[in-house]
């Protein structure tokens, strides 16, 4: 699939807004069973990072990958930098190589969607899927205009958000701001908002976060951390009254203690505003970092073209530093080239690593007493109970096969009655069970495990639980 | 490891063995179970290809491994034609892989 979008993106739009207003177009099923390349004058425009948070949200568009066609932008992205291509020879034929990396001019895609690029000015969701956007300037839109189909989810995804139709969308008021995720986490989503309140400050006197309103930054990564406060950035967030945190994945997924309550509204630069995405009963507003900064100080969504005023464009006077400072070099030398053809050993490397794996031991005939067994359904916890799994081991297991028939439950001794603890079957390298069903219950692997150790290599039954059956 | 299906009728006699401590084979190249004493074996149809990894002793290592020329002619041609993939700790077929050292001296301790 070939997404092309032509012309000049507006001030203060910018990827986060092209990418929802793309899976406005197409729908989050829209790329299914494509992978989408994202191309035309604007996409090329953009930065590395602004790529990425496009590229990132494919998958929001339903496609298997996201990718744009490597040019100058990317190469002097890469070059230089700890784990690129060195510079020299090494870097001359990889840049050479990838600029033979684009699709041909007659290329033929599946599906090709174009977008101009002046339609699209910052963008918010309202529901409860990546594809329920609608632009800033608009209104929650009203379920009994859209088609059949569509009007239950709709009906339900304003419920769930606690929104009316026909709200004007910079009138929803938010209690909490997110700013960070793997989307929008980079050093460039970071400057994007401090320009925003260092607008902000210009135009209004003073840039401070709306009464009610918890707003917090989590840098994407140590290093952009590093980076973010060399620039003073932080300081710009904590002047205005943003929690400045330790990077992670935070409020994106609620999976840790930065969640939503219930009803709570959030204004966030994530990818996914699924029913109780960043907490039970939440309500997610996607958008870029910008719009997030600007909601913030305003206490509900808004334009930010309208916050920044004149201080749109430009680059607010901000200290910009360069990512080679944060990333630590690497200064060894490459390691001597290793010749493919034999080696002392004889063997070429890989049939050298091949002969040395392990491998199955192989089975072809198994000879010995065979341990009797009559009962159907015997269970895996039966045949090795949960005090033994918290190994990793598969060695080990053998003297607790069938522990709980096996030991005194009470006193841990041996019970002499049973088979297994008597001879000739203490040296069993058979089970033969009478029963159906040898095996069923929980899928614990150690079960054959203990089987194996105990000197097991066959098992005939009736019938088998299908958790032994594995491919 | 195999897990052998059989009817319940042969299983009964496979029983009687196995409850006097009498010894049987499972032999999987016949695909029979020998009974002592001149019994009949008992006979079993399994599934070939378990039963072709089970008797070359394949796990999946090993069934990648009898591609082992195509890998080898696979990555001569990718040191050839794209040298910069062999990156810097890139360990090249079965040697050990080195820890590539950084400039500073370890991660700092973290308070929390």
């Amino acid at each position: 699939m070939r997404i092309s979008v032509e012309g000049k993106i507006a001030e203060g739009v910018t990827s986060k807004d092209i990418v929802l207003h793309i899976i406005g177009v197409i729908g989050t099923a829209g790329g299914t069973g494509c992978v989408i390349e994202f191309a035309g004058s604007a996409i090329r425009e953009l930065s590395m990072e602004a790529r990425m948070s496009i590229c990132n949200m494919s998958i929001e568009g339903g496609a298997r990958a996201g990718m744009i066609a490597p040019d100058e932008i990317t190469f002097k992205y890469l070059k230089g930098r700890p784990l690129s291509p060195r510079d020299g020879e090494e870097w001359e034929s990889a840049e050479a190589y990838w600029r033979t990396l684009k699709s041909d001019a007659a290329a033929k895609y599946d599906i090709e969607v174009d977008i101009k690029a002046e339609d699209i000015i910052p963008t918010v969701t309202w529901g409860t899927s990546p594809q329920d956007v609608v632009q800033i300037t608009g209104s929650v839109p009203d379920p009994s205009a859209l088609p059949d189909g569509k009007r239950k989810d709709a009906e339900r995804s304003l419920e769930y958000m606690g929104l009316t139709a026909g709200t004007p969308m910079d009138q929803v008021k938010i209690e909490k701001a997110f700013l960070g995720s793997c989307t929008n986490g980079r050093i460039e989503d970071l400057r994007s908002a401090a320009r925003v309140i260092l607008a902000a400050e210009k135009a209004h006197g003073s840039a401070k976060i709306a009464d009610n309103v918890y707003a917090m930054v989590v840098p994407g990564s140590g290093l952009v951390k590093q980076q973010a406060e060399a620039e003073g950035l932080d300081v710009i967030f904590k002047k205005a009254g943003f929690d400045w945190r330790e990077a992670g994945c935070s409020m994106c997924l609620g999976m840790n203690p930065d969640q939503l309550k219930p009803g709570e509204r959030c204004a966030s630069t994530s990818n996914r505003n699924f029913e109780g995405r960043q907490g039970a009963g939440g309500r997610t507003h996607l958008m870029s970092p910008a719009m997030v900064a600007a909601a913030a100080l305003a206490g509900q969504l808004t334009d930010v073209r309208l916050v920044m005023g004149a201080g749109l464009s430009g680059d607010g006077g901000m200290k910009i530093t360069s990512y080679s400072d944060f990333l630590s070099p690497v200064t060894v030398p490459a390691p001597p080239a290793q010749p493919t053809e034999k080696t002392e050993a004889g063997a070429t490397p890989v049939k050298a690593a091949a002969a040395a794996s392990a491998g199955l031991p192989k089975f072809n005939i198994v000879r010995g007493v065979a341990a009797p067994f009559e009962e159907s359904n015997i269970d895996t916890d039966k045949i090795i109970p949960k005090q033994f799994l918290k190994t990793l081991l598969r060695t080990g297991l053998g003297s607790a096969l069938f522990w709980p028939i096996r030991y005194d439950v009470e006193s841990g001794a041996e019970k002499p009655d049973f088979c297994l603890n008597k001879e000739p079957w203490n040296k069993s390298t058979l089970l033969v069970c009478k029963g159906e069903n040898f095996g069923c219950g929980s899928s614990r692997e150690h079960a054959p495990w203990a089987l194996n150790d105990f000197g097991i290599r066959c098992v005939m039954a009736q019938s088998f639980g299908d958790i032994f059956k594995n491919k | 490891m195999l897990p052998l299906e059989l009817p319940a009728a042969d299983l009964d006699e496979l029983y009687k063995d196995a409850a006097a401590g009498l010894e049987l084979a499972v032999d999987l190249e016949k695909q029979e179970v020998v009974r002592p004493n001149g019994q009949p074996p008992v006979k079993f149809s399994i599934d070939p290809f378990r039963r072709h990894c089970l008797i070359n002793g394949l796990d999946d290592i090993g069934l990648t491994l009898e591609h082992r020329d195509a890998i080898e002619s696979f990555e001569t041609r990718r040191t050839t034609v794209w040298p910069w993939l062999d990156g810097i700790g890139y360990a090249k077929k079965g040697q050990k892989v080195v820890a590539v050292p950084t400039k500073k001296n370890g991660p700092k301790p973290t308070e929390w």
